[in-house]
């Protein structure tokens, strides 16, 4: 399955708080990404939370954007990516 | 221990450490293939995560190899920076690399030193796990 970095944009900043709610809504969110058959891998956030890079292996996309707009997450742009491993080349 | 089960005991051990190497070598091809995804390495004190993101021109680094790594991994040592990983897009135009370094400039310093560009730099001091 591909792999894609999913760039986002909070213009209020992202706020996940660490507790039994922020990690009901994370749950929330990777249920409804289930069902597309979308997997958040992980997300690297900046100081001031509005912008994530956010890993995702995903069929497409389109199915990146529709979970994205079910889960009312915003959408900067999505690449397909692969890795490149300073440290695993030969 | 007789002779004929020490033969036994060499063979299984030879056996053993053949698949251990065989093992050893499939997940190296399997983290060049992006898959599993890298682990999140935590930075060492001093240390900050940085996001480099870079454009490059289609084939610039279509013959990254084992050498040219070593030669970046060597000049951002000179500036106390550590390439931990990069995401590629697949025609390899743009790239978001995961550095660590002491500070925004060191990063920056050293990607002149490499010749290779620089789109923008921003802190990422915090990751988000899904489970």
């Amino acid at each position: 399955m591909p792999r894609y970095m999913v760039e986002r944009t909070f213009p209020n900043g992202l706020n996940v708080p660490v507790n039994a709610a922020g990690a009901g809504a994370l749950q929330k969110i990777v249920c409804a990404n289930g069902e597309q058959g979308v997997t958040w891998v992980h997300s690297y956030v900046t100081t001031d939370k509005t912008r994530t890079f956010c890993i995702y292996d995903a069929p497409s996309p389109e199915a990146i954007r529709q979970v994205a707009r079910r889960n009312e997450l915003p959408v900067e742009s999505i690449s397909e990516v692969s890795v490149l491993d300073p440290y695993f080349y030969h | 221990m007789n002779y004929r089960s020490f033969l036994l005991f060499l063979s299984s051990l030879l056996f053993l450490t053949f698949n251990t190497l065989a093992g050893a070598t499939d997940s190296t091809s399997a983290q060049s293939n992006a898959s599993p995804a890298p682990a999140v390495s935590v930075p060492a004190p001093g240390m900050n995560r940085y996001m480099v993101v870079r454009t490059f021109p289609k084939g610039a680094i279509d013959g990254l190899d084992a050498a040219a790594v070593q030669s970046v991994n060597n000049t951002n040592s000179k500036y106390s920076v550590q390439w931990i990983h990069s995401y590629a897009n697949p025609d390899k135009t743009k790239t978001f690399c995961i550095y660590e370094g002491p500070n925004e400039k060191s990063i920056r310093d050293a990607a002149a030193a490499n010749k290779i560009p620089v789109d923008y730099i921003v802190e990422i001091p915090v990751v988000l796990e899904s489970h």
